[in-house]
């Protein structure tokens, strides 16, 4: 797993924080997905949840 | 290499340290930033890793001197034998790096480090290049690999879902064709369109009709299975009239055989006679007397041979009458088991008639089948309207469930097309917006690493540490 302190960590952090503020992530999952992200863990079918479930959620609000 | 963390560099006579320099590295960090002004040390800190790990000290390349360098390598008063950089490990492993003679030395050599180190040459290369090459160049270092790997996969789903998309909208059209057909074939009832009306067909209850198929194939069945009658009564008939005349007329022949035998009865016992004589003459004959006797009585051959013949006819007119009677008994019975048989057919129609409760929508003829055989083809004639509509009615009935069921399993697939397009359709947009946010988000990440590459110790130290 990335460490902490590693580009791909912050990268991915950044990135969770642009797809959460677009309502692409929920924010109660960014923290989990930023490791994912980094290490290169997201599946095709893993995105397609969390944006499905992301926009489902945003939708109802 | 070793994988342990570095804890200190120690540079003796060595570039620019005349004496001993130590650089210790602070224990759990990830990167150390070396700065300092001009002269202050950072590119022999550079040189030591360098000579290190590749026995070279790239900041003399280039000086034009080749192997004459060398004598540089060395701090100014110190001879190459008193150079010594030393790379300690937090586990107590350590790296060291000497001259022996005029050639670098470096022991052990597995725990020697693994560096990149980028120069001002090519610092300023990179600065000057486009954002994709210095992106490329600079990739190794930036260790992003990971995010770029999600992020292809992001970029993947989003290819799928376009192509789910487009399959799911072939299926649609598909689908949405065939209920088109069955509306056709149909005739387009009500004059309205495809889509509602094979809805309104799904939505309608679904009716048994298997009893009353089964019902009508029955009935059906018995009154076509009379329309055999008729025929076979007159072949059967035809059959027995036919025997009862061979039955006659090889009646009138035995009799006739008989009689012509029983006339010739006086020339028998005459024969007999003859026979009776000869023998008391030859009471002891040594052969026969019919076949080898020279003592022929008059006309006894000629007797003997009408005697034959006689009885020859007798015996095949009673064969001929026996098989004539066998074959009238046949015919006879063969009617009688038609009209058997006739009686059955008949209960099964009744059967069949009364074995469902028919609405008004099946029609039957007035009357029942007549118990005479003789009489069905007129009855026949008067009920093959009705044997007609019976066979129309369940090829309908049988067509409409099969209709049915093609027009319900075209609305499912085409629904389920329809859904996945909707979803595709849906969903698609965001999913192309993800991967665009990525991207911006890894290019700002990135470019900012370009203007902080003066500083080429950030670049090449954390190069050593992340090895």
């Amino acid at each position: 797993m990335s460490d902490d302190f590693s580009p791909a960590i912050s990268l991915s952090e950044e990135i969770a924080n642009a797809l959460v503020e677009k309502g692409l992530l929920r924010k109660e999952r960014k923290d989990p997905l930023i490791a994912r992200i980094a290490d290169g863990k997201m599946s095709a079918a893993d995105w397609k949840t969390e944006i499905d479930l992301a926009v489902e959620k945003a939708g109802k609000a | 290499m070793s994988g342990a963390a570095l804890k200190s560099l120690r540079l003796t006579a060595f570039r620019g340290s005349s004496g001993t320099f130590a650089l210790p590295f602070e224990k759990g960090r990830h990167l150390t930033l070396v700065y300092g002004e001009n002269g202050s040390g950072k590119t022999t800190v550079c040189d030591g890793f360098e000579f290190l790990a590749k026995g070279e000290v790239g900041s003399l390349a280039e000086k034009g001197m080749g192997a004459g360098l060398k004598k540089y390598w060395h701090s100014l008063g110190k001879a190459p034998a008193d150079v010594e950089v030393v790379l300690t490990h937090s586990d107590g492993s350590s790296c060291t790096g000497k001259f022996a003679g005029a050639n670098p030395v470096v022991e052990p050599v597995n725990n020697r480090p693994l560096i990149e180190l980028l120069r001002q040459k090519q610092i300023t290369a990179l600065i000057e290049a486009t954002p994709a090459k210095r992106y490329e160049a600079i990739q190794r270092f930036v260790a992003i690999d990971g995010v770029e790997k999600s992020e292809e996969a992001l970029k993947s789903q989003v290819t799928d879902t376009k192509a789910t998309k487009e399959r799911a909208l072939d299926d649609e059209t598909q689908q949405f064709l065939a209920l088109h057909d069955q509306f056709e074939i149909a005739g387009k009832p009500g004059g309205g369109k495809a889509l509602e009306w094979a809805k309104a067909i799904a939505a309608e209850p679904a009716e048994d009709r298997s009893a009353e198929i089964a019902a009508l194939d029955n009935l059906a069945g018995a009154a076509g299975g009379l329309g055999s009658y008729p025929a076979l009564l007159g072949e059967r008939n035809t059959a027995v009239e036919a025997a009862q005349n061979k039955f006659a007329e090889t009646e009138q022949a035995l009799a006739k055989a008989l009689e012509a035998a029983s006339s010739a009865a006086a020339e028998t016992a005459e024969l007999l006679k003859l026979g009776t004589e000869f023998l008391h003459a030859h009471p002891d004959p040594e052969v026969c007397p019919l076949c080898e006797s020279a003592e022929n009585a008059p006309g006894l051959a000629a007797s003997i041979e009408t005697r034959l013949e006689q009885l020859t006819a007798v015996s095949t007119a009673q064969a001929q009458h026996q098989a004539s009677k066998r074959a009238l008994e046949t015919a006879t019975s063969a009617l009688d088991e038609l009209n058997s048989n006739y009686t059955l057919s008949l209960q099964a129609y009744a059967s069949a008639k009364s074995g469902f409760a028919w609405g008004t929508t099946v029609q039957f003829p007035s009357n029942d089948p007549p118990e005479k055989i003789e009489e069905l083809a007129a009855w026949l004639e008067g009920a093959n309207a009705n044997i007609e509509d019976w066979k129309n009615r369940e090829a309908n009935l049988r067509q409409g469930d099969l209709q049915r069921l093609a027009v319900e399993k075209a609305l499912e697939r085409y629904e389920a097309a329809r859904t996945r397009k909707d979803e595709a359709e849906r969903l698609l947009p965001h999913l192309e917006a993800a991967p665009e946010i990525c991207v911006t988000t890894r290019q700002a990440f990135i470019n900012p690493f370009i203007p902080l590459t003066h500083v080429e110790q950030m670049f090449s130290l954390w190069a050593i540490v992340k090895a």
